[in-house]
């Protein structure tokens, strides 16, 4: 199968740094934030009802964030996603097309996510109530960024939505 | 007494590292030994680390992850080599199910020998009850073998898994292991998290049976004086299994076909409809070429429980697996409660006759012949050759008493008789040695688990013949002490 040029990159992402990472470290149990039977909303209100016993994990909490952070700037998720993104309208197969995120929604996710991520490091990785507010948006913006990290999967369901065959 | 909890090595290039508290902070309460490898070495990740360690720590279990960093198909490759080097240890894989692609992979794995797929990450009680069952703590669940028969069927098994809730039937021949392919797809499945309700419909009586799936309301019919919910609505969100399915009643199987449909009914005396999300799986030992033939199913039945069918192989057609299933069943037994015995391994005499034995019982009859070989054993190499038995290892000492006994013993032939009764005295007195004046709990627990109940009767058909004689060869002593043990038996 041929596979689009930012695939690698994608596929990192999605896989290693989120689900594997940040996203497992911050959900109980690990996979319950990516569980198709239950709508997401469902999914956001459980795991922010469950934050404080979740944030009791402290170890966990720190690997979600080494995990966010990466081990230079350059290699966080927050840089990676900005990488994809100017990646995959820089493919040599195919271009974005009007419902792709633009860059403001892309790093709008991104943002909200960041306030978690820095809350937590502020509180030392320790529960804080200011948190919760924090942990609804960051899985809103989170669970977005991953579905979009799908979508745009050659082979996946909602790829020609996102993108086109280039002229 | 310490506990030596099981061995369960994670190779996972992020969860497999030391430093990582995913496995430690999630399931470090479990009662598993967990090792962790990320299988990294000098800067790459590498097979020959994976197989090292497993080869230094001989684990229980082994949780294998499948993406190596950049490394795509190093996951594929340790299980290989893992699998031909290991062929005993279960591998279970440990990875995400994203996408389609990853989900073949999945497949794959199955077909290269893989035991079994557990999604990450699971939650904690999840985690034990897969584990347990490749541990032995829940017995008799797993799917062991290696032949490329039984890894086809786990690879169907991964693909039904995967594609929802269709209903299967799985036919196979007794003792090949239907009910574990049901297992292995409720724990694999997406209704995995949903209950598990088996239910053997053999010999069953029509209306007690459709009580039983319907359920009934207080006062519905004569006796019942409380409401009983059935088997539909337990099984709602999980999975509902009818093993010999082809004994369910004409008449029943015809009330059960809107179900099906439907997935809607009403309990016995109850106006109002109950809906009930469950998958069905079913099971039979008849191929659906006989069922057709002997017109034990409705057609338009069959064709609603067997939108899938699942083809269990015989032993007989899976022989690369014998010398597998016995070295396990050896060492379940062993950590189990006969660790006492001094059984170790099988002579190769016996391992050639295991090969050529036609096992007309499948599975259950080997694992029969290995309890049978053990707690005759004398020494380390178990040398109970198949052609002394008194009828060639098709049941252990105990199932030959148990299942025959209510047929009138009295008929058995005198050699007959005396054969397999000298086999459990034989049985006793090894166990003896081992467990002195506790050796009858030991013995009705590996011999006798059903005989109080079902047998009382063919107990005293037995004694009341024993005593009557004339015997003739036997010993009186030897006489004396059957005619106890029978007797200690049957109170």
């Amino acid at each position: 199968m041929a596979l689009v040029g930012y695939e690698s990159l994608r596929s990192r992402l999605s896989h290693a740094m989120l689900a594997n990472g940040c996203f497992s470290y911050l959900s109980e149990p690990p996979a319950y934030w990516r569980m198709e039977t239950l709508s997401v909303d469902f999914r956001i209100n459980t795991l922010v009802n469950n934050w404080r016993e979740i944030s009791k994990r402290t170890n966990s909490l720190r690997q979600a964030y080494k995990t966010w952070s990466g081990d230079a700037e350059k290699d966080s998720i927050y840089a990676t996603t900005l990488q994809l993104y100017d990646l995959v309208h820089r493919d040599a197969i195919v271009t974005p097309t009007d419902a792709f995120p633009s860059l403001p929604v892309i790093t709008g996710w991104l943002s909200e996510m960041t306030l978690l991520m820095d809350s937590l490091a502020e509180a030392e990785f320790t529960y804080d109530s200011d948190q919760i507010s924090k942990v609804r948006a960051f899985w809103t913006a989170g669970l977005a960024l991953y579905q979009w990290l799908q979508d745009i999967r050659f082979g996946s369901e909602h790829f020609w939505t996102y993108l086109g065959g280039k002229a | 007494m310490s506990i030596n909890n099981p061995k369960i090595l994670v190779i996972d290039d992020q969860w497999g590292r030391v430093d990582d508290p995913m496995i430690p902070d999630r399931y470090g309460d479990l009662p598993f030994e967990w090792l962790l490898e990320s299988a990294e070495d000098n800067g790459k990740y590498s097979w020959r680390k994976a197989l090292a360690v497993v080869h230094n720590e001989q684990p229980s279990v082994i949780l294998l992850d499948m993406n190596f960093g950049e490394q795509e198909f190093l996951g594929i490759e340790i299980l290989e080599k893992l699998r031909m080097t290991f062929p005993v240890i279960p591998i279970i894989i440990f990875t995400f199910l994203e996408s389609a692609e990853n989900r073949e992979l999945v497949i794959k794995c199955m077909e290269l020998g893989a035991n079994e797929y557990l999604e990450k990450a699971p939650s904690a009680a999840q985690m034990k009850s897969v584990l347990d069952v490749y541990t032995g703590a829940t017995p008799d669940q797993a799917l062991y073998g290696n032949s490329i028969a039984i890894r086809q069927l786990r690879a169907e098994i991964a693909r039904v898994s995967f594609s929802g809730s269709v209903n299967v039937l799985i036919y196979g021949e007794s003792g090949t292991g239907k009910e574990l392919v049901a297992s292995a797809l409720h724990r694999q499945g997406l209704r995995r998290n949903g209950p598990f309700v088996p239910k053997n419909c053999a010999h069953s009586d029509s209306q007690l049976l459709e009580s039983e799936l319907f359920g009934h309301i207080k006062g519905a019919f004569t006796g019942a004086v409380g409401g009983r919910k059935g088997l539909f609505e337990e099984a709602d969100d999980g999975m509902l299994f009818l093993d010999e399915v082809a004994d369910i009643p004409l008449d029943l199987q015809a009330k059960l076909l809107r179900v099906l449909e439907t997935r809607s009914f009403r309990p016995l005396g109850q106006n109002r409809e109950i809906r009930s999300d469950f998958q069905l799986v079913c099971a039979t030992n008849q191929s659906p070429v006989d069922l057709e033939r002997n017109k034990k199913l409705r057609q338009d039945f069959y064709f609603r429980i067997a939108t899938i069918t699942l083809s269990v192989p015989p032993l007989r057609d899976r022989s690369d697996d014998i010398p597998i299933l016995a070295t396990l069943f050896l060492k379940r037994f062993k950590e189990h409660g006969a660790a006492g015995y001094p059984g170790e391994i099988f002579s190769e005499r016996v391992i050639e006759q295991m090969l050529k034995h036609g096992w007309p019982g499948n599975v259950r009859e080997l694992r029969n012949f290995v309890e049978k070989s053990l707690l005759l054993s004398r020494d380390a190499i178990m040398d109970l050759d198949l052609s002394d038995l008194p009828e060639p290892a098709t049941r252990s000492g105990s199932d030959l008493v148990r299942s025959s006994l209510p047929q009138n013993p009295s008929n058995w032939s005198k050699t007959r008789l005396m054969a397999e009764l000298q086999l459990c005295l034989e049985a006793k007195r090894q166990i003896q040695v081992y467990k002195g004046e506790q050796w009858k709990a030991e013995f009705m627990r590996l011999m006798y688990p059903e005989c109080r109940a079902a047998n009382a009767k063919g107990f005293q058909d037995l004694i009341k013949r024993l005593t009557q004689g004339p015997w003739g060869a036997p010993d009186w002593r030897e006489q004396r002490e059957l005619v106890e043990l029978i007797e200690e038996l049957s109170r």
